[in-house]
Order: structure tokens, then C-alpha cells, then sequence
């Protein structure tokens, strides 16, 4: 029997996000954010989205090792070089948790529910749902334009870049565009007839109530909080 | 819970703005990888996106032409970056957001001149927002770095590169690519999207 993944108040999400972005700027060593990357990713299996949980892992096991492989390297190496980028993506690697955990728990329903509740204007809280969860869709888009002009022979990627930029630019950017004009034509039609334009406030087919999960849910977050603190606090002694 | 009139933004103006914004960010990201290699090179970061993100913001101009799409712009881009760690650049974001925001009502999003000083504005912010807290702060600057395991010699080597030459040169190349973005998307938009897109 396969067990319900646990639904969370998304203003608890929102809470572990803040926590998330607070805490990422906060530690300043490999283990604790390790262990930030490792309590989202215990968010992300409970939340079901056991796919977000391995990509985290993955990325943060492949940034660690690579990382390690660098500092290995003689100071000379020009392998080096690339250590400053791997050791950032290394550090903000929890915030690709946070997102992963706004894509698995928080749909745009949800989280304009959460917003609404804080007050935020809908000036605000649309332009902000439709960013982030557009986001993962124009890699798909890219991809689309990519065979596009592959089909047609047209030439593509970083060469081509380099041999005329513009040319290559030109016919990247000018389909984007109009894809990116209809997508927000569909995006905004959807909307209207979902009553966004209502000035009434906003139903929700799932009311914001604290449950017993979110209890459960909070006290852990509480305690993976209290744990990267007590981590990096030793560490920094 | 305020709702869009439709004298103001409409619903259609909030997605546009949605989706354009997350192509600007992107590019934003997406430099800001390419250019972290040496800190000779990363102080041009600011320049990719004020070259690049240029037509995607007359896009958001050219579909709105509505006080307030300049401001949301500035103040999205800002929060995005203030979650991932960058307040200086939402705090820099906010005041080019209200000065260009002045600038593009003025003239109802129309004047390309308007235009064009409320992207360059947006670009030097994102050139300040990226490197104010070296400015504000150097040793605490220094000291992330080395904690967050990047070597010293890096974070000096930013630190170096801002208070050198360079970061002039990388101030001006942000301001012309502003302008040349802004003129080449112009004449991209009219190419493609007819000439009432200009």
C-alpha cells in the first residue's frame, strides 16, 4: 500500500523557503549546507516528489565531488580556475532545494493563496507565480527551437555562436520571443476565465488550516534548523 | 487583496511582464555562470544582461505601454535575487524601478529615449546590486569567500578588479550596452513584429 505524501500549509513551504534562502547566506561550511541540502531533501520525499529528492542529492554529490577533485589539483592547475564557480554552486546548492520544494508543494493556486493571506498584492504575487513557474518551462521551449532549427539545417550551439553571434542570436531569440508572446496570450486567457479578475477574494478548494502534519512538519524544520545552526556555529570555532 | 482595473495593469500586462522578467533573470543567471571564471572577467557581468535582457524589457514595454510595468519589472528581479542571497541588488532595483519608472510614465512607455535611460538605468543597478557589498564591506566580503570555500585569491582578485580601471571600463561597457541593446532590439522588434512594435 503506497502511503499519502504529506500536504503542507503552503505558508509553512513559504516559511521553510525564507528559511532556506536565510540559512544558505548564513552557513559558511560544505558540512552544514550539506545538511540543509539533506533536510530538503527529506521535505521532498515526504511531499512526494521522490525525483526532486534524488536530482538534489545527485547535483549536490556530483558539485561535492568535483569540488574535491579541484582542490586536489596543484595550485597551478588551471583546473582551478574553476573552483570558484563550483564552490559557489556548491554553497547555494540548498537554494536549488528551495526550489525544487516550491515546484513540489506549492502550486500556483497554493501559493497565491499563501500570498493573499500576507497581504501581497496580486500586482505582485502574478507576475511572481507566472516567473518561477516559467522558469523551468523555457528549458522545454529552448529545446523546441533547438530541433526547430536543426530540422532546417540552420546552425546551433556555442560555434555558431562564435562565428556570428548576431545571426545565431537572432534566430534563438526571435522565436522565443513568439512563443513566450503566446505563452502569456494562453497564460493570462486561463487566468481570465479562472476569475483572477474578480475583486472578490479568492476561493480555495483546499482552505489554508493548520493540520496536525503542518505541526510535525514545522517541528522538524524547527529541529534541521537548530541542527545546520548548531553545525556551522562548531565548525566556525 | 488589491485587483488589477483594467486602467492599470491588466492580468494579460501581469503575465507579460511574468514571463519577460524570467527570460531577463535567466539571462541574468545564466551570465553570471559564464563570467564567475576569473574576476578579470566577471566584472563584465553586468554587461551580458544589459545587452541581452534589452529587447525582452521592450517587449514588456511595447505589450503594456501602462505606468507601473517598469517598477514591477525592477521589483520581481529584485526579490528573485534578494531570496538568493543578492539584497543589494532589490535594493538597487527598487530605486531604478522608481526613478524609470518617473522616466517611462512620462511619455506612456512611447519614447524610445525614455526607453532607453530606464533600461541603462536598470543595468547600472544590476551592476551595483552585484558588487555593493564588496564596496560597503570589503572584509566581510573577503571573508565569505574564503569561508564559503572559494579561494582568497579570488574574492582579492574582485576586490583588486573594483578598485582598479576596470570596473570603469565595465561601468561605461554596461552603459553603452544598454543604449546598443536597446537600439538593436528596437530594430529587431521592427523587423519581426512589424514597425508599430518600435
Amino acid at each position: 500500500m503506497s502511503r499519502k505524501p504529506l500536504s503542507v500549509d503552503p505558508r509553512l513551504v513559504l516559511l521553510h523557503i525564507a528559511v532556506i534562502s536565510v540559512l544558505t547566506l548564513w552557513v559558511a561550511t560544505i558540512p552544514a549546507a550539506g545538511l540543509l541540502v539533506a533536510i530538503t531533501a527529506a521535505a521532498l520525499l515526504g511531499l512526494g516528489s521522490p525525483r526532486s529528492c534524488v536530482y538534489l542529492l545527485a547535483a549536490w554529490a556530483m558539485l561535492v565531488g568535483v569540488r574535491a577533485l579541484l582542490v586536489a589539483q596543484p595550485a597551478a592547475s588551471s583546473w582551478r580556475l574553476m573552483l570558484p564557480t563550483i564552490s559557489s554552486f556548491a554553497r547555494l546548492a540548498p537554494l536549488t532545494g528551495a526550489y525544487f520544494l516550491f515546484m513540489a508543494a506549492l502550486p500556483v493556486s497554493r501559493f497565491l493563496a499563501a500570498l493573499q493571506w500576507l497581504r501581497v498584492p496580486i500586482q505582485v504575487t502574478l507576475p511572481l507565480a507566472v516567473m518561477l513557474r516559467f522558469i523551468p518551462t523555457l528549458h522545454v521551449e529552448f529545446g523546441f527551437i533547438r530541433d526547430a532549427l536543426r530540422t532546417r539545417g540552420l546552425p546551433i550551439g556555442p560555434l555558431a555562436l562564435l562565428r556570428s553571434p548576431i545571426r545565431t542570436s537572432e534566430l534563438v531569440v526571435v522565436p522565443l520571443i513568439h512563443r513566450c508572446v503566446s505563452v502569456a496570450e494562453e497564460l493570462s486567457a486561463a487566468a481570465v476565465t479562472r476569475a483572477i479578475e474578480n475583486p472578490r477574494p479568492r476561493g480555495a478548494r483546499v482552505p489554508l488550516r493548520w493540520r496536525r502534519g503542518d505541526t510535525v512538519y514545522g517541528v522538524c524544520l524547527l529541529a534541521g534548523t537548530l541542527a545546520v545552526a548548531y553545525l556551522n556555529m562548531k565548525a566556525g570555532m | 487583496m488589491s485587483r488589477p482595473s483594467h486602467r492599470g495593469l491588466t492580468v494579460r500586462d501581469l503575465v507579460t511582464i511574468g514571463i519577460f522578467s524570467a527570460v531577463v533573470f535567466i539571462i541574468s543567471i545564466a551570465s553570471g555562470m559564464v563570467t564567475a571564471i576569473h574576476p578579470d572577467v566577471y566584472v563584465f557581468d553586468p554587461v551580458v544582461l544589459a545587452l541581452l535582457g534589452a529587447i525582452f524589457f521592450l517587449l514588456i514595454a511595447v505589450r503594456t505601454h501602462k505606468t507601473g510595468a517598469f517598477f514591477l519589472m525592477c521589483a520581481i528581479f529584485g526579490i528573485i535575487w534578494a531570496v538568493l542571497g543578492g539584497w543589494t541588488v532589490l535594493v538597487a532595483m527598487l530605486a531604478a524601478g522608481v526613478i524609470g519608472e518617473f522616466l517611462v510614465s512620462r511619455t506612456r512607455y512611447r519614447s524610445i529615449t525614455a526607453l532607453g535611460a530606464a533600461w541603462t538605468l536598470f543595468a547600472l543597478a544590476n551592476f551595483v546590486g552585484i558588487f555593493a557589498l564588496a564596496w560597503i564591506a570589503p572584509s566581510s566580503y573577503l571573508a565569505s569567500g574564503e569561508k564559503t570555500g572559494q579561494s582568497s585569491a579570488y574574492a582579492q582578485g574582485i576586490l583588486d578588479v573594483l578598485d582598479g580601471p576596470l570596473v570603469w571600463v565595465s561601468l561605461g561597457a554596461t552603459v553603452v550596452s544598454a543604449i546598443v541593446g536597446i537600439g538593436v532590439s528596437r530594430l529587431i522588434l521592427a523587423k519581426h513584429f512589424g514597425p508599430e512594435a518600435r
